[in-house]
């Protein structure tokens, strides 16, 4: 009953964390409908950002999460600015292969720069753990959940009750339909990119507190991304909850019972039957805007 | 015949007797036959991408297959090399050819990315069981015998004229049209009675099958594998560079942009080892952005 | 008249010029194996500076100067087997010093014998580098499975006797085979074994073994994985609030670098190393292994450990064979290598017909007070028994 106990709460603590991780990339694929495969890597080059901050000037890496968002929010105007808008017009994979090869390139940069070394932010104040009768629970991890969660919940603000969140959830539904009421979708577009992107930066820095990171993590992080979305269905900020809760449960359990080696492909053979028998996801709802 | 095929067909011929003539031959003999390999994987790709329209961006996965079936034949049961790679093409050919109906349902990026995560799976599989040696890898047998210097020379280019040709065969024959209506419209296709089901899997199977094939052979070439070299989505997105670089949906187009990245990076990699990674990220984001349509400029 | 003079000048600085041996290493300089590959590097390099400053190696009548090709792998064999091709057939090496790793120097034994090189490596241990049936592969480490047998062998000397063990090692070539070292051992002298696991390279999180571990409670844990499964070990450990009477991990301790990592938390962990510099032996080249410490510790400002005294054992025994076939002819030297039994700082280095090891002892240290004493078999101190707990 304690390990069970346990076992649900080190998911609960993962989920979150993954929930929040994959908001960035099911937005700019709800709304865009672009397949981000360097969504992994903008993560990761999160993480980068937040251990130079720290290593170079000294910031505190729950400092540093501002200036995260917003150098993620900047790159993704860049990105927007820079291609994106000509590559939409492209066929779908093509993007796919695009958004590849950016991925390559972000990663093998990064490793130029910082080599293949494993890298940590240490946070002396969240060392060690909490010990409530028979559970234990490691104060960085809760400190990663406190703050996705927080995050998590502000975006679901934003999107819910601002005229700009509101702006973004109808041109996922409708382009034409919001240009009609006078919402520019170029302007969301960008948006979009940015807070997409800055979601990824945020995220990264919040992976860098929790565990070790390599210029190379951003695959399986894309993979997290990408089955979360799939699983919740793009539709709703409480639908990745539910997404990231299962994928974080269905780790936990499987590297428990089956072994660490099992879960990247517990993750995979999920995604590709989801893919196939439910390309909606398991909540259904395609898009944002269909709540 | 187009006359462009014709000289495809002169251009191996050279390939043929250049071991003769090059100095350096071990180097030159390396470098010719990765660019050999990478031709026959895009040519393999455009069986299915080029004419049926289906882009498996994760077909190195039956590069895998026929990679590591070929090397634990050899290894484990000491069955000849020729046998092996023969097996080794077949199961990959047999596998693509059973999940092919439930996976083709999906379309365009959906498609890719399915068989993106098939592959990254069968890595994972690899890396987990005995017999594959789990993420030690394989040290295959060395090839010792005649020809030994151009022995892997001679398969590679072996299996390059092979998939050119099969590519020429897709391009004339009726099975060919069959592929070409299903790329233009599925739906047109099944309506004047192509059974789509059957021919895409059956592109699919082909496909499949050369790409087990030149992965047994570069298995027993490079003589150590691993679940990360076998299974690796640098090699898939490779294939697909040299294939839309070249164009896709043409007989020569693989061939050309396989030969032009393979050497563009031959000068990469010898020189700049630590940046090889970023021009190659590089050049895929540029190449997409700036000339969409390949070299050839064919669909 | 003065370019008479010159051209004279010229020619005979010609024939006195020193021709160059080139070696090629592919060795780790970033990911997983840096620490590891540059302390490697350092042995070679050690070795390189003492031999060109006694005028080279003697081949024959001739005295070549050492040149070593240096490649980074980046912890990533499959780079390592493209590397050691490339110095193979690009550089025209014929004399590989190995990488550091089991599965780079596994990586890089195939590409060797492929070529008919020649490979001396101190930076593999894994049984099954020798099970491949190469001719042209040699390996001054002791085997793998050494490393855990001499962990369980110590553990089981201690008072009170430990009665349980849990054994988790990264899923890599080397440290499975250590680990199957430290279960037959356990079996073979009655400790139950309560958890036996793997997890895949590369892993950054091992919370759910340590629960498990949590949930077992034994006397001994053994990790077997590298350096910086080492550090995580300890430190999820610690997070965990886990107090094994014995911590033992196969890679890492002896390095300087673990206690710079762990700081307080690397005292009392033990670990098994090659070769430690209390050690008593004479060389032919530094001396004894006093030389050798002396020699490194003037060269680097530290002590040397075992993977840095690896690669200039590896160097060396290269260095002997060459010398003593009078050639550089592969076939030659290897045949000085197959029938070689000489006394080194090393320890007396001699090989079995597979290429292997098998004149040397191993040893095991303990971290006190922040650096690493020997203390099985042979004993600078005392080992700390129980462990304290965690502060």
């Amino acid at each position: 009953m304690d390990l069970l106990l346990q076992l649900l709460l080190e998911a609960l603590l993962l989920g979150t964390f993954y929930a929040f991780l994959s908001l960035g990339f099911s937005l700019t694929w709800g709304v865009l409908n672009i397949l981000n495969l360097a969504y992994g890597s903008l993560v990761v080059l999160g993480s980068y950002l937040a251990y130079s901050l720290f290593n170079a000037v000294g910031v505190d890496p729950i400092v540093s999460l501002p200036i995260s968002f917003a150098v993620g929010f900047g790159l993704g105007l860049l990105l927007q600015a820079s291609f994106v808008n000509r590559v939409i017009k492209l066929e779908p994979f093509m993007v796919l292969i695009l958004t590849f090869g950016l991925d390559i390139l972000i990663s093998h940069t990064l490793n130029y720069f910082f080599k293949a070394d494993i890298r940590s932010i240490d946070v002396p104040y969240a060392e060690g753990s909490l010990v409530v009768g028979n559970l234990i629970v490691s104060k960085v991890k809760l400190l990663v959940f406190i703050l996705s969660l927080l995050f998590t919940f502000l975006l679901f603000v934003f999107l819910k009750f601002t005229w700009t969140g509101r702006a973004i959830r109808a041109v996922a539904l409708d382009v034409e339909g919001a240009r009609l009421v006078g919402i520019s979708p170029e302007r969301v577009f960008a948006l979009t990119m940015g807070i997409g992107t800055g979601i990824a930066f945020l995220s990264g820095n919040l992976y860098g507190i929790l565990q070790g990171f390599t210029p190379f993590d951003g695959g399986f992080l894309t993979v997290k991304a990408f089955l979360v979305s799939v699983l919740g269905g793009l539709g709703r900020v409480e639908s990745a909850l539910l997404g990231g809760l299962f994928l974080g449960t269905m780790e936990i359990f499987v590297s428990f019972y089956a072994g660490e080696s099992w879960k990247l492909f517990a993750s995979l053979v999920l995604m590709i039957l989801v893919l196939i028998f439910r390309p909606r996801g398991l909540m259904g709802g395609k898009y944002y805007g269909e709540a | 015949m187009a006359r462009l095929e014709k000289v495809i067909f002169i251009f191996f011929a050279v390939l043929a007797v250049l071991p003769l003539l090059l100095p350096d031959w071990p180097y030159w003999g390396r470098v010719l036959s990765s660019a050999l390999m990478l031709s026959s994987l895009a040519l393999a790709q455009n069986v299915l991408l080029g004419y049926t329209g289906y882009p498996a961006f994760g077909g190195i996965a039956f590069f895998g297959i026929g990679g590591y079936t070929t090397a634990i034949l050899m290894k484990s049961y000491s069955v000849p090399f020729l046998p092996s790679l023969l097996v080794g093409g077949m199961v990959a050919g047999f596998t693509a050819l059973i999940i092919a109906p439930p996976l083709m349902r999906l379309k365009s990026h959906y498609f890719a990315i399915t068989t993106l995560a098939l592959q990254l799976a069968l890595g994972e599989v690899v890396a987990n069981l005995e017999f594959t040696g789990g993420t030690d890898g394989i040290n295959l047998p060395i090839y010792r015998g005649p020809f030994e210097g151009y022995f892997f020379h001679f398969m590679f280019l072996f299996l390059a004229l092979i998939s050119f040709l099969i590519n020429l065969w897709v391009d004339r024959s009726v099975f060919g049209y069959a592929l070409k209506a299903i790329r233009e419209d599925e739906v047109a296709a099944e309506s004047v009675g192509v059974n789509t089901v059957l021919f895409k899997s059956f592109s699919f199977g082909i496909s499949s099958f050369l790409t087990g094939l030149v992965g047994g052979v570069y298995a027993y070439w490079i003589t150590y594998i691993d679940p990360t070299s076998m299974f690796d989505p640098l090699l898939s997105v490779k294939t697909f560079v040299a294939l839309l670089l070249g164009g896709v949906g043409t007989t020569i187009g693989p061939l050309l942009g396989a030969f032009l990245l393979e050497m563009v990076s031959e000068i990469v990699w010898s020189g700049l080892t630590e940046v090889h990674g970023i021009i190659l990220g590089l050049l895929i984001v540029l190449g997409i952005l700036l000339v969409p349509r390949g070299i050839l400029g064919v669909r | 008249m003065r370019v008479f003079l010159f051209l004279i000048a010229f020619v005979f600085s010609l024939s006195f010029s020193q021709e160059v041996l080139r070696l090629g290493a592919a060795v780790s300089f970033s990911g997983k194996y840096a620490k590891e590959g540059e302390l490697l590097k350092r042995g070679y390099e050690l070795w390189k500076e003492r031999v060109n400053a006694k005028g080279g190696i003697k081949v024959g009548n001739k005295r070549y100067k050492v040149e070593i090709i240096y490649y980074d792998d980046r912890s990533d064999p499959k780079t390592t087997a493209k590397l050691v091709e490339k110095l193979i057939t690009q550089d025209k090496v014929r004399f590989i010093l190995g990488p550091y790793g089991s599965a780079q120097v596994f990586a890089a034994a195939g590409v060797v014998e492929k070529y008919r090189a020649l490979m001396v490596q101190g930076g593999g241990a894994s049984s099954k580098i020798y099970r491949q049936g190469y001719r042209h592969v040699f390996g001054v480490f002791n085997i793998a499975p050494d490393y855990g047998k001499n962990l369980i062998d110590l553990a089981v000397s201690l008072k009170p006797r430990p009665k349980t063990v849990a054994i988790i090692y990264e899923k890599d070539i080397f440290s499975e085979d250590a680990a199957r070292g430290a279960l037959e051992e356990a079996k073979k002298k009655g400790l139950k074994v309560v958890l036996f696991e793997g997890y895949p390279k590369g892993t950054q999180d091992l919370s759910s073994l340590m629960l498990k571990i949590r949930m077992k409670r034994p006397d001994v844990v053994i990790g077997a994985g590298h350096f910086k499964d080492s550090v995580l070990v300890i430190k999820q450990l610690k997070q965990f609030r886990i107090n094994p009477k014995f911590v033992g991990l196969t890679v890492g301790p002896p390095v300087p670098a673990f206690v710079k990592a762990l700081g307080k938390d690397a005292e009392y962990v033990f670990g098994p190393v090659q070769w430690s510099k209390a050690f008593r032996y004479k060389d032919p080249l530094f001396g004894s292994t006093e030389g050798f410490v002396k020699a490194y510790r003037e060269r680097y400002g530290e002590d040397p450990e075992y993977h840095a005294a690896g690669g200039t054992a590896a160097a060396l025994a290269l260095q002997i064979a060459i010398e003593r076939a009078g050639s550089l002819e592969v076939d030659k030297v290897r045949k000085e290598l197959l029938s070689m039994k000489v006394e080194t700082f090393y320890g007396v280095i001699g090989f079995d017909e597979t290429g292997k090891i098998v004149t040397k002892p191993m040893a095991v240290i303990q971290i006190q007070g922040g650096k690493p004493v020997t203390v099985y078999p042979f004993r600078e101190a005392e080992p700390v028994y129980p462990k304290p707990e965690w502060k």
